[in-house]
């Protein structure tokens, strides 16, 4: 068979739909689009009118960022380039200005104005928003529409800016303007497969699993709300030496993900049976080839499943130990690998079809609550503009339901937690207890 | 180096190149495994690969932090337990 393929589309990876599925979900239930946020922190304020009109010039090289998915005649979704990059399609470019003694927790409010805003704006692929704090600092806050940026691929594309506006980047720095993929429309025995087992392991997990918190009944109305915790160098080489010693060599997301399950524990235990579960979905990030032809669009994501019993989730090292047991099962069943397939295979659906499908069939099961670690962050270039890069974090949109998710990042060595829940779904003081009680155990600082 | 060896760690270096987005011949062997740029996913991938590959299931053969020192020393530490 003739495998569909063109320069003028690049057809959608089992990740992608299964994004596209999920931000259709989020849209129909809070009025959202998963979207996220890179924020980049700077010393000093740059030139903010070169700046954006840098980044405007810069998106323009890329045709894919006025694209849309559509779907081929061979049943495959695509996603349609645009002919050019012409200056009217959407380009979000913003400044604002906030006073000089603004703390981080002014410059977090700010970032969620933006995020609540953009995200529902149907249209756009990305934005810059300029956040002037006095005159001594800014934040970049660039956002991203997910269908068509995972995290690292967003780090990529901000570096590759930063080192075109120090006028750093050579030409062959840049990606093709057009790339293609396959449809790939074969090997359905395996697909086929695939979906079965994944069927299966879903159906398992959602046994007896607690149902996720309860979203607020005006969901629609919602903002999303974070909550950023930040370490030190200091307390970041700590977390590392923890993870070790807890988790073991390279255990870092089991040591991470275990003290998440813990903390979030109580809030599923309240109502649930004794020999109840709670199940943790995990996107990974898979890394992005760095030496053949660079690339930064699209979704390069593992996702993996995570199902902790009630009774054990209060004690984080058990739960680390649950995690790398299960990690490594997953691992040998090519579990990763089915859930792309089966993925694949469901792209035979439309993504609101394939969001339907997903909430009918695990009813409320899967899962309490988001978790994704990042590696260290791509975006290497120490100073824009003159101005030194401080620090970076991650401001994500969670899939609703669940509506509440953790994102943890890593930037020069030092770590950022972002608790990311639509408002209502956690009080103000249970959001205090979480954060406060999330950051001390990943210090060890209760248990040393 | 024994040959064997060797095999051994050219499967081990281009694995651990497709897991990273790297070129195998950017693969350093004398350096810890967590300087390679491999996160948990990809050392559980890798020892999983050990697994499928050797007929090892190093996580129950008492490996030690050291064993991976650096991708050559895990060559050596996966013939050595092949040849016994």
């Amino acid at each position: 068979m003739k495998v569909p393929s063109s320069p003028n589309k690049r057809y959608l990876g089992g990740a992608d739909w299964c994004v596209a599925a999920m931000s259709q979900g989020t849209v129909e239930t809070t009025g959202r689009r998963c979207v996220f946020q890179v924020a980049i922190f700077l010393e000093g304020v740059p030139d903010v009118d070169r700046l954006t009109a840098g980044y405007k010039a810069y998106c323009g090289r890329f045709p894919v960022l006025w694209g849309a998915s559509a779907r081929c005649w061979c049943l495959a979704p695509y996603w349609k380039y645009a002919e050019t990059a012409d200056a009217e399609r959407p380009l979000h470019i913003g400044h604002c200005l906030l006073p000089e003694h603004a703390t981080q927790s002014d410059v977090v409010k700010q970032i969620e104005t933006l995020i609540n805003r953009h995200a529902a704006l149907p249209g756009w692929r990305t934005a810059l928003d300029v956040v002037q704090v006095g005159t001594g600092g800014s934040v970049l806050v660039f956002s991203f529409d997910h269908c068509l940026f995972d995290a690292v691929g967003a780090e990529t594309f901000i570096n590759l800016f930063f080192r075109q506006a120090n006028g750093e980047a050579s030409h062959e720095e840049f990606p093709l303007a057009r790339q293609t993929a396959p449809a790939q429309l074969d090997h359905w025995g395996q697909k086929l497969a695939s979906g079965q087992k994944v069927n299966r392991m879903m159906r398992r997990l959602a046994e007896g699993a607690t149902s996720w918190l309860a979203l607020p009944q005006d969901a629609p109305q919602r903002p999303f709300r974070f909550r950023a915790m930040t370490f030190t160098v200091e307390e970041s080489r700590r977390i590392q030496e923890r993870a070790f010693k807890v988790a073991g060599y390279l255990m870092f997301t089991p040591y991470v993900l275990a003290t998440a399950a813990s903390v979030f524990h109580p809030f599923f235990s309240r109502r649930a049976e004794e020999d109840a579960h709670f199940v943790v979905s995990v996107s990974t990030d898979k890394p992005k080839s760095a030496v053949r032809t660079p690339h930064f669009f699209f979704n390069d994501l593992s996702f993996l499943y995570f199902r902790f019993p009630v009774a054990a989730a209060a004690d984080r090292n058990t739960l680390a130990g649950i995690v790398r047991e299960q990690l490594m099962s997953q691992a040998k069943e090519g579990a990763p690998a089915a859930i792309e397939d089966a993925n694949l295979l469901m792209r035979i659906l439309s993504a609101r079809a394939y969001w339907r499908f997903l909430m009918r069939f695990y009813s409320n099961r899967l899962a309490s609550f988001g978790f994704t670690c990042l590696g260290e962050s791509t975006v290497k270039t120490p100073a824009v503009m003159g101005c030194r890069v401080r620090d970076q974090i991650h401001f994500p949109v969670i899939p609703t339901p669940p509506g509440i998710g953790l994102i943890l990042n890593q930037s020069g060595g030092v770590y950022h937690a972002v608790l990311s829940y639509i408002e209502g779904l956690l009080s103000e003081e249970e959001v205090e207890a979480l954060t406060d009680t999330f950051r001390a155990r990943l210090l060890d600082e209760a248990d040393s | 180096m024994p040959m064997i060896e060797n095999d051994v760690l050219l499967k081990l270096r281009s694995h651990v190149a497709m897991l990273v987005g790297a070129d195998a011949e950017h693969v350093v062997t004398d350096k810890p495994l967590h300087l390679l740029g491999l996160d948990s996913m990809g050392f559980v991938d890798l020892l999983v690969f050990i697994e499928k590959q050797f007929g090892l299931s190093l996580m129950s053969s008492g490996l030690s932090n050291d064993d991976f020192a650096s991708l050559s020393v895990l060559a050596q530490r996966i013939v050595r337990t092949l040849q016994k």
